[in-house]
């Protein structure tokens, strides 16, 4: 009898100057019931094994070797009207990463399960409909009825991965591949939509492939587990094993940087500076556009919050999508006129300042490493350009300066003349800090500064952060949603709900000893090694 | 070939140099010498400029002339032509290459006039519009509906009427009348970029909203609106061509293509050379002055993937390894 699910050698090419395997050697096996997380970074082809699996690869792919064995099949001798007809869909299943476009916006939820039900059996409306439900309250979704009849738009991220998983079991497979299922989503959702998977892994009796960036998550999920780094896999085991004693250096620092991110921070005694920025009775609307016979409709995006922050520290404001983090680190920045409410920095308007002189004071850097910087810039130029601006400099001295700032955060100085297109998403980052710490300013806002790196580089920037405020003294204002980011660095906390502050205090006993109930779930949903 | 060794001998320090030193000046150099739409396009609009200016003089002939003798001549390749008219004459016996040679300039001088004309009215509205929104954007929306409500071509006829027709009304009244498709590209693309991490982060470092418009804005729409700047100087061209040809734009007897093609129309069946030629020369005008700006838009779009290829042999996926791993 030969295993459930085996994959051999396999190799996958794109064509380009010189023929490189984007993945080489890839060796899977898996028995029926059998649970797998796959753990790598962004390109490090754990996508790619499991697209090639499901057909789904791109058509410039080379599958240059190896061969795929599932339930007693050779796949690679079947054809591909067959594969469809019997495979995909039916026996193997994927869910995807983003909920947001996975699911067709102009059908129902309901018809498009009744339409993936009715493809692979031969049923009438009537059945599909009926299965539909099933699946629906299968992953626990209330008001079903109401529910078939919604379009994609009207359901929430957590919901709509809810459907997700249902249109992947409504067929029965017996296995599925769930790429990334959590990672565009909060993390109390997180947490709930893993609780499902394993919950209806269990019910339905089906195997599990799960890959993810997140050790943390791949370890509650999964029995076995693979790394892989640049499309080879570096370490393969029994969970346990492999958290508690990798062999590989990449796996260790892997777990270390996973590890130093949930260390405590070590409480510093700080003297309580002097007030660098007092917030009072902050506000922040936005009307929606009144529709015809409907009233306007008022948004309290940030609703009457209080808080200081001490010359040094560095305060974090911890908060799900919507909580309204984003909007108190743009009017902190002077980038959005607050409705109510005052801000005051060194005992100044933030709003009356001057636009230069604001520039000496704060600074922010932002989430995306993507579009935070001008692609028709040079890295040297957008660096230089706060000092351009707002100091008379020679341009040799600006020259120097930029120099030291790059060598400052870490980067070559041949990143001087290089656009921001040549550079990974690390890098963008730190050209990012470096163009907010130019000008010296006293405060640097990070709104999610490391959301959308890879968990080592992830490490890197925040470790930098780190040491730029040792040697600076900046006082940092932390935005994020991640609890390990914020325990790293922080040594204060507010939590955030709905535009309120719920919960704030120091970090460690904060977080500890949770007082409000949305901070004891928020802490709930963190998964640690 | 030549356009390289030109490159090289301009700057050589572009091609010598270990890639991470380039400056941008000299990938841009780099990236064009790859480029072969470029290259084309950029060789043969040098050639149609050199002969619209140097030209008439290197043939010598008036292209007013009259030799009612000599009518309708046809060109040398056709039976019948001989050497003393190359390109044969036209209806009044004037020589018709001095003549196409001679309208090079004017056609030149109001595609490219009035095209500039039509991009700095619609850019200017177009980022207004979409950098500050609100009451702006709804006057500029207005005033693009109206634009696009009016029959152009008889807007055109009457202001050219009007005024009394001359080289300069004409540009200036082709080139009002074509912002409209600037104004559409400019303002969503502004509206797009206005709103993405780098424009808030200029804004941060005290940059004033024109620093932002130009520093920001404008060097990321351009790629755009290089592409609809080298339509509209076919599409200028060939609208004056339709104003010579209804009688309304440049007057007879200077010669400019739009107008012999429209002189020519009468003896389309027995001497097709008059139309013909002429058409030629648009056509090749046209063509390479699109290739230029497909080129161009390749060449300086920072994203674009034409290769850098270098004496040393350094991918910077390399590069980037080696960074990676040093850390």
């Amino acid at each position: 009898m030969n295993n459930f699910l085996e994959i051999k050698n396999l190799s996958i090419a794109f064509p380009g100057n010189h023929l490189v395997n984007t993945l080489s050697n890839f060796n899977l096996k898996l028995d029926k019931n059998g649970s797998l997380g796959i753990v790598g970074e962004s390109g490090s082809g754990k996508t790619l094994s499991m697209l090639a699996l499901t057909r789904l690869l791109p058509k410039q792919a080379i599958v240059s070797s190896g061969s795929i064995d599932f339930l007693n099949h050779n796949l690679s001798e079947i054809d591909n009207l067959n594969f469809y007809k019997n495979f995909s869909g039916k026996k193997i299943s994927m869910i995807f990463q983003e909920p947001m476009t996975a699911l067709n916006p102009v059908y129902t939820i309901g018809r498009q399960l009744m339409h993936t039900y009715m493809y692979h059996n031969k049923v009438g409306k009537k059945e599909a409909h009926h299965k539909s439900l099933e699946m629906l309250s299968a992953v626990k979704l209330s008001d079903n009825l109401e529910r078939m009849k919604q379009y994609p738009h009207q359901l929430s991220g957590g919901q709509r991965q809810r459907v997700m998983i249902a249109m992947a079991l409504i067929n029965n497979p017996s296995l599925l591949i769930a790429d990334e299922p959590t990672t565009a989503l909060d993390v109390t959702v997180q947490k709930e939509i893993i609780n499902l998977i394993q919950e209806l892994k269990e019910k339905f009796g089906m195997a599990l492939i799960f890959i993810s960036h997140d050790l943390g998550v791949v370890s509650q999920v999964s029995k076995n587990i693979i790394v892989m780094k640049r499309g080879e896999i570096i370490e393969t085991g029994k969970t346990y094993n492999v958290l508690n004693k990798p062999k590989k250096l990449y796996t260790k620092t892997l777990i270390s940087c996973l590890k130093n991110l949930n260390t405590k921070h070590k409480k510093n005694k700080s003297k309580k500076n002097d007030k660098i920025i007092e917030v009072t009775n902050l506000s922040k609307f936005y009307k929606l556009p009144s529709k015809l016979f409907s009233a306007k409709k008022i948004i309290n995006a940030v609703n009457d919050i209080n808080f200081s922050v001490y010359e040094g520290e560095t305060l974090s404001i911890i908060g799900e999508s919507g909580s309204g983090k984003s909007t108190v680190a743009k009017m902190l920045n002077g980038l959005l006129a607050p409705d109510r409410g005052e801000i005051l920095i060194c005992n100044k308007d933030i709003n009356k300042l001057d636009t230069k002189e604001r520039a000496e004071i704060i600074q922010p850097v932002f989430q995306d490493p993507y579009s935070t910087l001008n692609p028709n810039h040079t890295i040297g130029y957008i660096i230089a350009r706060p000092l351009i601006l707002n100091k008379p400099f020679l341009s040799d001295e600006i020259r120097n300066l930029v120099l030291k700032t790059l060598d400052l955060v870490g980067l070559d100085k041949g990143f001087y003349y290089r656009f921001p297109n040549q550079l990974s998403g690390g890098q963008r980052q730190r050209v990012a800090i470096a163009r907010a710490i130019i000008l010296e300013p006293k405060i640097l806002i990070c709104d999610e500064p490391t959301s959308s790196l890879d968990v080592t580089i992830q490490e890197q920037i925040l470790q930098l952060l780190k040491d730029l405020k040792q040697k600076l003294g900046i006082t940092i204002i932390l935005i994020s949603h991640d609890i390990s980011v914020v325990k790293y660095l922080s040594e204060r906390v507010l939590v955030m709900l709905d535009g309120k502050i719920v919960e704030s205090g120091d970090t460690i006993s904060t977080l500890q000893n949770p007082k409000k109930e949305y901070t004891k779930k928020l802490m709930s949903a963190v998964y640690e090694i | 070939m030549i356009f390289e060794l030109f490159a090289k001998r301009l700057f050589p320090q572009a091609f010598n140099n270990d890639l991470s030193e380039l400056e941008p000046k000299h990938i841009f150099l780099r990236k064009s010498v790859n480029h072969l739409g470029f290259k084309f396009g950029l060789t043969m609009l040098l050639i149609i400029i050199f002969l619209g200016i140097f030209g008439p003089h290197i043939i010598g002939i008036s292209p007013y002339e009259q030799d009612l003798t000599k009518r309708l001549l046809p060109p040398i390749w056709v039976e019948g032509g001989n050497w003393e008219h190359i390109f044969g004459t036209d209806g009044n016996g004037r020589d018709y290459l001095a003549r196409i040679l001679y309208g090079t300039r004017i056609s030149l001088t109001i595609g490219f006039g009035a095209a500039f004309v039509g991009m700095i009215i619609g850019i200017s509205l177009g980022i207004l519009a979409g950098y500050f929104g609100g009451w702006v954007d709804q006057l500029v929306n207005y005033l693009l509906t109206c634009q696009l409500a009016l029959p152009g071509l008889l807007l055109a006829m009457t202001v050219v009427f009007l005024i009394g027709p001359s080289i300069t009304v004409v540009i200036l009244v082709i080139g009002v009348l074509h912002w409209t498709l600037f104004l559409v590209v400019s303002r969503s693309a502004t509206q797009r970029i206005r709103n993405l991490d780098y424009v808030l982060a200029a804004n941060a470092i005290g940059a004033s909203k024109y620093q932002i418009i130009f520093s920001d804005i404008i060097p990321n729409i351009l790629n755009q609106i290089i592409v609809i700047f080298t339509l509209e100087v076919g599409i200028a061209i060939l609208s004056e061509a339709s104003l010579s040809f209804l009688g309304v734009g440049i007057q007879p007897p200077t010669p400019s293509w739009g107008l012999l093609i429209a002189e020519g129309r009468e003896a389309l069946f027995f001497q097709p050379w008059l139309i013909i030629l002429p058409g030629i020369a648009l056509f090749l005008l046209v063509v390479s002055i699109n290739m230029l700006g497909d080129g161009l838009r390749d060449i300086t779009d920072p994203n674009s993937k034409i290769e850098i290829k270098s004496k040393v042999e350094v991918p910077i996926s390399n590069l980037k390894q080696n960074i990676n791993s040093k850390k």
